[in-house]
């Protein structure tokens, strides 16, 4: 058995930790002496006032909220409702964006959503309102921390919001995640809908059926706590626990297997035996090295041909049997 | 192809001919409800649509079919609804509901149905049909397929003296086609309700059934010399309940919950058992051959996970927020065990030590997150997570009687499972500093510490930091960059342990070993990390944009030790969307990723120390998957003299090249592999003609064609392989053309 030191790489983590911290406070300091104060804004007369500019066919038509939940005045809270700030709910107080100033232009609300205005203003008027459930884990999320701003997914004006639908949901998310779009393209894939009109590729899954996109418990914001938990959301057959178990398997599916698509099926990350060789120099047949003299017309190699190394260990998942130790049975 | 796409033209030619004389046909009858539905449609959206219509596909494509149904050649009803009440906004009605279909006259149909009283409670249903289709050309000459015992047919004969698949005599006449396939079909029921101002609950229950047949492998024997194996086609009859029940607590300040998640693994079939088809091998023990010979394998055994979750957040002041998730769960699965082996034929002077698994792992899992606006324009969040597996399957000593075929008589080659535990704490820390408005830094530090059980290396720990800077100063202007570098280092390696503790103390010599003592495994070795991610926005006009995303990961497990090596990926895409007028739309994108792969190993025929160390023996891999992928888009709304026509076209194309290469040292032979290949090409080419508000025909002509090839499949038949009887199925490929007409009507 070999030890090596165990805390050399805590104390590499500690000193970076410190210089991160130390670096980021002095910055942090100098930052907050120079805040500046706000001024206090006042409220318009409401969401019809609004709605008068910014109604059908108009160029920023944001009519169709109303069809939404967040119109629903029977909703007490809905901004909407009554007693509360209608459009300025969200937009802030923006009495001066119903006017035009001293030289003719259009002050613009307190809160426009608009691309170069910065997430962290965008997300405190969502959050205002929606921060349980889903939004629980957001502060400190992978989009929180990417200044993902809810408006990029979500249209609130729309009277179908794209993301929320099953058909539109994953385009939404491929405007960022252009990598799994092409993944999706691949002969081995999950049934999510890929960047194509063909009926090959149509959506039978979406995102959120195993991504949290506002945060989560779990790693890669999943849904689930673990890589593991979450596949066996839809493949408890390989939950076991088995007698005989496969120790990479039980630790993370994906140190084999590429969960938006690959050309090797199923989902592999690479071609067997390969794959499994990367793991496995057994003496014996795991060990010897696989060519072009495995398949016709110079071979027929079991390890290269059909099933490969599943030819054999095909309870590559664990095997429930009393002799199934190496995974053959 | 060139005839495919002459086709296509010309029924769009005659679909654009007939739509105008429909149009006019229609239009002084439709002049009339135009205006009543205007005048309806003042005070609200109409958001119920049907759509009903035929699909046509011109060929049999098993594979195009796969995930949605469109499998035989031939006509197909299609069928999408949608109906929806909403209600007026101050109508004071907080009633909403949803009743939509998709492709109900296709196997991947699905229906929800949603109903949700507005900040009291939410009612859906979800109701979902995946199929799977693997391929159907394979052939076997078992019988009884689905069932879960596989018999050969009368007749069936083997050549005496001849134990490979070349000794089945007559195979074809008794090879027979099936399909590997297989359906889901699940219902998801959710309910959540408001209990008070502060209090929810939410309950949730999925029911999925699966069925069909899939393709594993049969074997006898073991070794190089006496392992025979048939592919065999096994019947799936899962039964998955999951449920889920949580209780949620929310006010200004603190936030929380409490609850259960349960799922339940049924499976009708337990074991597969199957007549051995070959003559008797040297080494197998007599009346395992043909044909009294049974084989058997346990398939997937019923399981279940139990699990207590809680959850609770405090915000402790307006910029410090903490977070916690806590949760234990046990999986459990106690199916009842086989005998060593099925066959009477064989003696194994020892019982099972156990009559069932008794198998149970405790999984416990604890999430801490702190999150504070240490200054106006400074974020900190940090981490902690602890995951730990604590499997508690008991420890005993099982005979191997090497598939069904032989026995093993020494109870000292008896090998003990080797129930697998792990925890693992992983701690970061990051700080997002706003420097400027559109300008944002970022950087952090994380470490990973990974203990585990029974396998190679019994500690780990991983060290990284991270870096990122984010631009969006400018309107029309936005970009990003993100590094990330870690190292993992073993601290505890155990080289053979998990090998001698798999067999009975005192049995192995203490140097024994399995895999070479210089393999590592890529998933717990010392490992390098560099991670890049970048991506640029353009939005020089509002009618044009584009946008360049990409990553880049490089893992190095170091030089001189036998396993991965080396391995990196590279993507990048590149997005255009441009909108030459207000109804018109063209985007195109294209990706092109890089995936990289380098190993190494050493051929060892025999436990032979001398080959075991011996250079000349080593061979080195280097695989490398190519692969572009390309799509453009056209979409034209409101075309012709009054906008009643919609048109649209899509041209995908996929092409994927896997390389591998494999060299060998001075006693290993080998030769270059084709290469795996996968180019797909799809058109599609859509019209909508609207007759009036209400009403339009949709026309949809779409041509696909997937070619492939693949080495481990084409030009393998049934008996290719001396020791392996397989399916012989070939890549799946097609060419289709699918054109579908329907008619929507929006009320």
């Amino acid at each position: 058995m070999i030890e090596y030191s165990h805390t050399r790489n805590f104390f590499k983590f500690a000193s970076a930790l410190l210089t991160i911290s130390f670096f980021f406070s002095t910055i942090g300091m100098a930052v907050a002496a120079e805040e500046e104060e706000t001024q206090e804004a006042e409220y318009s007369r409401g969401s019809k006032m609004c709605l008068a500019c910014h109604g059908e066919g108009r160029k920023q038509a944001a009519h169709e909220i109303l069809l939404t939940t967040m119109g629903t005045t029977a909703d007490p809270a809905s901004p909407m409702a009554e007693g509360n700030r209608g459009c300025e709910a969200c937009h802030g107080p923006s009495k001066a964006h119903t006017r035009r100033a001293a030289d003719g232009s259009r002050p613009s609300p307190a809160v426009t959503f608009s691309r170069d205005e910065p997430a962290e203003i965008k997300n405190g008027a969502c959050l205002s309102c929606h921060d349980n459930g889903a939004r629980f884990h957001w502060m400190g999320s992978m989009h929180d921390i990417q200044q993902t701003a809810c408006v990029d997914c979500h249209d609130a004006h729309a009277a179908n919001d794209a993301v929320l639908a099953l058909e539109t949901q994953p385009g939404v998310c491929y405007t960022c995640h252009a990598e799994q779009r092409a993944q999706f393209m691949r002969q081995s894939r999950h049934p999510v809908q890929a960047g194509t009109e063909s009926m090959s590729h149509i959506g039978l899954m979406t995102c959120t059926d195993c991504h949290a996109p506002h945060g989560s418990a779990g790693e890669a914001s999943l849904v689930h706590n673990t890589i593991n938990e979450s596949c066996y959301e839809c493949h408890a057959e390989k939950r076991g626990p088995f007698l005989w178990e496969h120790q990479p398997v039980r630790e993370d599916c994906s140190n084999c297997h590429q969960a938006h698509g690959s050309n090797h099926a199923p989902l592999l990350t690479g071609r067997g035996p390969w794959l499994c060789q990367q793991c496995h120099n057994a003496w014996n047949h795991p060990s010897i090295a696989n060519s072009g003299t495995g398949v016709p017309p110079q071979g027929a190699s079991p390890q290269v041909l059909a099933g490969q190394c599943l030819n054999c260990h095909n309870q590559i998942h664990g095997s429930n049997h009393p002799s199934g130790m190496r995974w053959t049975r | 192809m060139k005839n495919r796409f002459k086709y296509v033209l010309n029924l769009l030619v005659l679909a654009f001919l007939l739509f105008p004389s429909t149009h006019w046909a229609q239009e002084a009858k439709d002049e009339d409800s135009d205006a009543s539905d205007k005048k309806q449609n003042k005070e609200s959206v109409v958001d119920n649509e049907v759509e009903a219509g035929l699909y046509n596909l011109d060929h049999d494509a098993f594979r195009y079919g796969k995930y949605s149904g469109l499998t035989e050649d031939g006509a197909y009803a299609l069928l999408n609804f949608r109906w929806e009440k909403r209600p007026a906004w101050d109508s004071g009605d907080a009633i909403r509901w949803r009743l939509q279909g998709w492709r109900l006259g296709l196997d991947s149909r699905r229906l929800e149905f949603d109903w949700h009283q507005q900040g009291k409670q939410r009612f859906t249903f979800d109701y979902r049909q995946i199929p799977n289709n693997e391929f159907r050309d394979g052939l076997t000459p078992y019988r009884g397929l689905g069932s879960a015992n596989l018999s050969l047919p009368p007749g069936w004969e083997v050549t005496d003296g001849n134990n490979w698949t070349s000794g089945f005599l007559n195979l074809e006449e008794y090879l027979k086609p099936f399909e590997v396939q297989t359906e889901r079909k699940s219902m998801t029921l959710a309910y959540t309700i408001k209990v008070s101002a502060h209090w929810d609950m939410a309950v949730d229950f999925r029911h999925e059934v699966k069925d069909g047949l899939r393709n594993t492998w049969g074997i006898f024997g073991s070794g190089w010399s006496s392992a025979r194996s048939v592919e065999i086609p096994a019947p799936v009859d899962w039964t998955t309940d999951n449920f889920s029940l949580m209780f949620n607590f929310a006010d200004g300040r603190f936030q929380g919950g409490a609850g259960l998640y349960a799922s339940f693994f049924n499976n009708d079939e337990i074991s597969l058992t199957w007549q051995n088809a070959y003559g008797k091998v040297g080494n197998w023990e007599q009346g395992v051959a043909y044909p009294d010979g049974q084989g058997r394998l346990a398939l997937e055994p019923d399981n279940s996970y139990m699990q207590l979750k809680a959850y609770g957040g405090i915000n402790i002041n307006a910029k410090n927020r903490l977070t916690a998730d806590f949760s234990w769960g046990t999986m459990e699965q106690d199916d009842v065990f086989f005998p060593y082996t099925v066959n009477p034929a064989i003696v194994v002077p020892a019982d099972v030590p156990r009559t069932s698994a008794d198998a149970e792992i405790n999984m416990t899992h604890l999430n801490l997150r702190y999150t504070s606006r240490l200054a106006r324009r400074l974020n900190l969040v940090a981490n902690y997570r602890y995951d730990d597996r604590d499997n508690k399957t008991p420890r005993d000593a099982y005979r191997y009687v090497a598939a069904d075929a032989e026995d093993q008589v020494r109870a000292n080659e008896s090998r003990i499972n080797l129930p697998f535990s792990y925890t693992r704490h992983k701690a970061d820390l990051l700080l997002n500093w706003s420097a400027a408005r559109g300008i944002g830094l970022k950087g952090g530090v994380e470490w990973n510490d990974y203990s585990r059980t029974f396998t190679e290396v019994e500690d780990s720990d991983e060290i990284g930091w991270l870096a990122g800077i984010r631009l969006a100063s400018w309107q029309n202007l936005s970009a990003s960059l993100d590094y990330r570098h870690a190292e993992r280092d073993v601290d505890v390696y155990v080289g053979n342990r998990p090998y001698q503790e798999s067999y009975l103390p005192g049995t192995l010599p203490d140097d024994a070993w399995q895999n070479h003592p210089w393999q590592r495994k890529y998933n717990q070795t010392d490992r390098d990390r560099d991670e890049l991610r970048f991506r640029l926005d353009w939005f020089p006009t509002a009618a044009f944009n584009l946008g360049v995303t990409g990553s880049a990961w490089e893992d190095d497990y170091g030089e001189g030790a036998f396993g991965l090596n080396e391995a990196e990926a590279n993507s990048w895409t590149l997005d255009i969307a441009y909108y030459p007028a207000k109804n018109t739309v063209i985007s195109a994108y294209y990706t092109r990723e890089d995936w990289e792969a380098s190993q190494s190993g050493r051929t060892i025929y025999s436990f032979t120390p001398s080959m075991a160390f011996d250079e000349r023996q080593d061979w080195s891999a280097e695989t490398a998957d190519e692969i572009d992928t390309f799509n453009v888009h056209v979409g034209i709304d409101d075309l012709g003299k009054e906008g009643k026509f919609t048109l649209g076209f899509d041209y995908t194309f996929s092409d994927v090249d896997s390389l591998i290469d494999v060299r060998g040292a001075e006693k290993v032979d080998t030769s270059p592999l084709p290469a795996l290949i996968t180019e797909l090409s799809t058109f599609t080419v859509y019209g909508d003609m609207r007759i009036n508000e209400r009403s339009s025909i949709r026309l949809r002509i779409e041509s696909s064609e997937l070619d492939a090839d693949d080495f481990a499949l084409d030009n393998v038949s049934q008996d290719s392989l001396l020791k392996v009887l397989s399916l012989g199925q070939s890549t799946q490929e097609y060419d289709i053309l699918l054109v579908s007409a329907s008619w929507h009507y929006r009320f």
